[in-house]
């Protein structure tokens, strides 16, 4: 660490002079006793070397044609090009170099944001495969797994594998299975916008969740939305829903609000028969089972060993029919809802010619992408330009440095 | 005949044609007493020259008067080529032709001169800026990025030792 030495203040005397050669400097008189300093002043002002010629024809040249660097045409007018025109908006200290730099700067931060824009999920302006596989925890103990959801549409690149998911007991105010058992289901085809995708694909899952359903399984595939350069690529999505049965219709009704409708189909299938069929079973070998247990209680010797095993059987006979009537029940109490979306490329909701209302969409859609790239811009010009300030301080430091250093070596 | 240069395109210094005008002689005179030798000095002089043109809307009445800017501009100029000068064969000062002038005066100016020759670069300087430049403390100390009371102290002592150079100077061509 360098400790710089403070001056000491000047003395009374040292302070007559600077003043006296400062007054034979102005050509005022001095006092008699720094008549030699008046000298000294006099003499050192005549050995001033003058400029040569060459040097002033130079200078006049140069005052002429604005100090125009040589080959390069002298300007003409008050700014001859927009590059001086910057530097002389900006101040003319901004050199050619601190102005490439900034540049690039700028440019690399645009870049920056358009990457970190492009590679955010949900931009839509990817062709990727997302599954999306929602699970519901609260399961009911001992619940089936739901068959497996329908192929996706052709083009998928990898269909999400059906998850099982344990459907948890119905939310309050859900009616219990009623005497006739009826297992429905519906498919529904959406259309929508390829930008609109996965906000429809959100609100497929926002509906089912409201309704007391769970999401079995989804798969979304994002696509690439139109543009100037070609026409977008739709994404698609696939959903298996489990959805409760009483609330088929209002759920089918709020999923269809979602996006254009393409298709819908409902089916019924009355399986009262097989669900009193397994319930029957599921009574005659309760029965059973407890007659063994009593059997069992009073058996002595060999008849032990026999009893026991017929126990078992009939307790896996029995634990298969309570899973066959416990699946039929669900059936029953839960339909089954197969969504499919496909973006199309035509905007939700606005299908027909493009008129003002596209184009304020538009225009806002232009807007809000703008934003958000000038601001991951800024975010990332911050950092940048705080390094730059202080490489640039330190730059200046060090050069002061080493010009003060070439001064002593003189 | 000059023309006049952009005067309203210069927002911090009225005219840069007067301040050239006005700089020219003492800019080339403080130069030239820094580095030694005139051909750099004219290069460096008309170097300061350009860098302050191109830079002319940079400047800030606030900080300084405009003399004092354009002689800090020039020291960094001059400064680098002493920097340059470091990697390459160092210039020798040179002669000044004797007998020139047989008066008092002349004699006197030629002492002077070659007092100035023996003193430190840092010493030549505050004498170049002070002498030749005709610029005040305040002024010097925006040049040399100091303040003004260092300044002061500093050319103090600049003086002292020219004159102690004189004298001695003087005294070894005594016969």
């Amino acid at each position: 660490m360098t400790l710089r030495r403070r001056p000491r203040p000047l003395d009374p005397a040292a302070r007559a002079e600077l003043a006296a050669i400062d007054a034979a400097l102005a050509g005022r008189p001095v006092a008699p006793e720094h008549s030699a300093l008046a000298t000294l002043v006099a003499d050192v002002r005549a050995t001033a070397p003058s400029p040569s010629p060459e040097l002033d024809s130079r200078l006049e040249a140069g005052l002429r044609s604005g100090f125009a660097p040589a080959g390069a045409p002298a300007p003409r007018g008050r700014v001859a090009t927009l590059g001086a025109a910057v530097r002389a908006r900006l101040g003319a200290g901004i050199s050619r170099r601190s102005l490439a730099l900034g540049t690039a700067g700028a440019l690399a931060s645009v870049l920056i944001a358009a990457v970190v824009i492009v590679s955010l999920p949900g931009s839509g302006s990817r062709n990727a495969t997302q599954p999306q596989t929602q699970l519901l925890e609260r399961a009911a103990p001992g619940a089936s797994t739901p068959p497996p959801a329908a192929a996706p549409a052709t083009g998928t690149p990898a269909p999400a594998r059906p998850t099982p998911s344990p459907l948890r007991p119905l939310p309050p105010g859900v009616a219990p299975a009623p005497t006739r058992r009826v297992d429905r289901a519906a498919s529904l085809a959406l259309s929508t916008a390829p930008d609109s995708l996965n906000t429809v694909a959100d609100g497929v899952v926002r509906v089912t969740d409201s309704f007391g359903g769970i999401v079995a399984s989804s798969n979304v595939s994002s696509g690439r939305p139109a543009t100037d350069a070609g026409p977008g690529q739709g994404g698609e999505a696939s959903f298996d829903l489990r959805v409760p049965s009483d609330r088929l219709a209002a759920a089918l009704a709020a999923l269809s609000r979602l996006a254009d409708v393409t298709a819908r189909d409902q089916s019924t299938q009355d399986i009262t028969a097989p669900y009193d069929a397994a319930a029957s079973r599921v009574g005659r070998l309760t029965s059973q089972r407890d007659a063994l247990r009593s059997r069992l209680a009073a058996a002595h010797g060999a008849q032990v060993q026999a009893l026991l095993a017929r126990l078992r059987a009939v307790q896996a006979q029995l634990a298969l029919a309570q899973r066959q009537q416990r699946q039929l029940d669900l059936r029953a109490r839960y339909a089954r809802v197969t969504v499919q979306i496909a973006a199309t490329g035509t905007r939700h909701g606005a299908a027909g010619p493009w008129g003002p209302g596209r184009a304020l969409d538009d225009a806002l859609r232009v807007l809000a992408v703008a934003a958000g790239v000038a601001l991951v811009a800024l975010a990332a010009l911050v950092p940048l330009a705080a390094l730059g300030l202080a490489g640039w301080l330190a730059g200046r430091r060090l050069l002061r440095r080493r010009r003060e250093r070439a001064l002593g070596f003189a | 005949m000059l023309v006049a240069v952009e005067p309203e395109a210069e927002p911090g210094i009225e005219s840069f044609e007067a301040l050239y005008r006005s700089s020219c002689s003492d800019l080339h005179a403080y130069v030239r007493t820094l580095l030694g030798d005139s051909a750099s000095a004219e290069d460096v002089t008309a170097l300061a020259f350009e860098r302050a043109y191109r830079r002319r809307a940079s400047f800030d009445a606030r900080r300084g008067s405009p003399r004092a800017w354009l002689f800090g501009i020039a020291r960094n100029a001059a400064l680098d080529e002493l920097r340059r000068r470091r990697a390459a064969p160092a210039l020798a000062p040179e002669p000044v032709a004797p007998g020139e002038d047989p008066s008092d005066a002349a004699v006197r100016r030629a002492t002077v001169r070659r007092a100035l020759e023996q003193l430190g670069a840092r010493d030549r300087e505050l004498i170049a800026l002070k002498f030749h430049a005709g610029l005040s403390n305040a002024e010097l100390a925006r040049v040399l990025g100091t303040s003004e009371s260092n300044a002061g102290t500093r050319l103090h002592r600049a003086v002292s030792r020219l004159r102690r150079a004189c004298t001695d100077t003087t005294e070894e061509d005594r016969p």
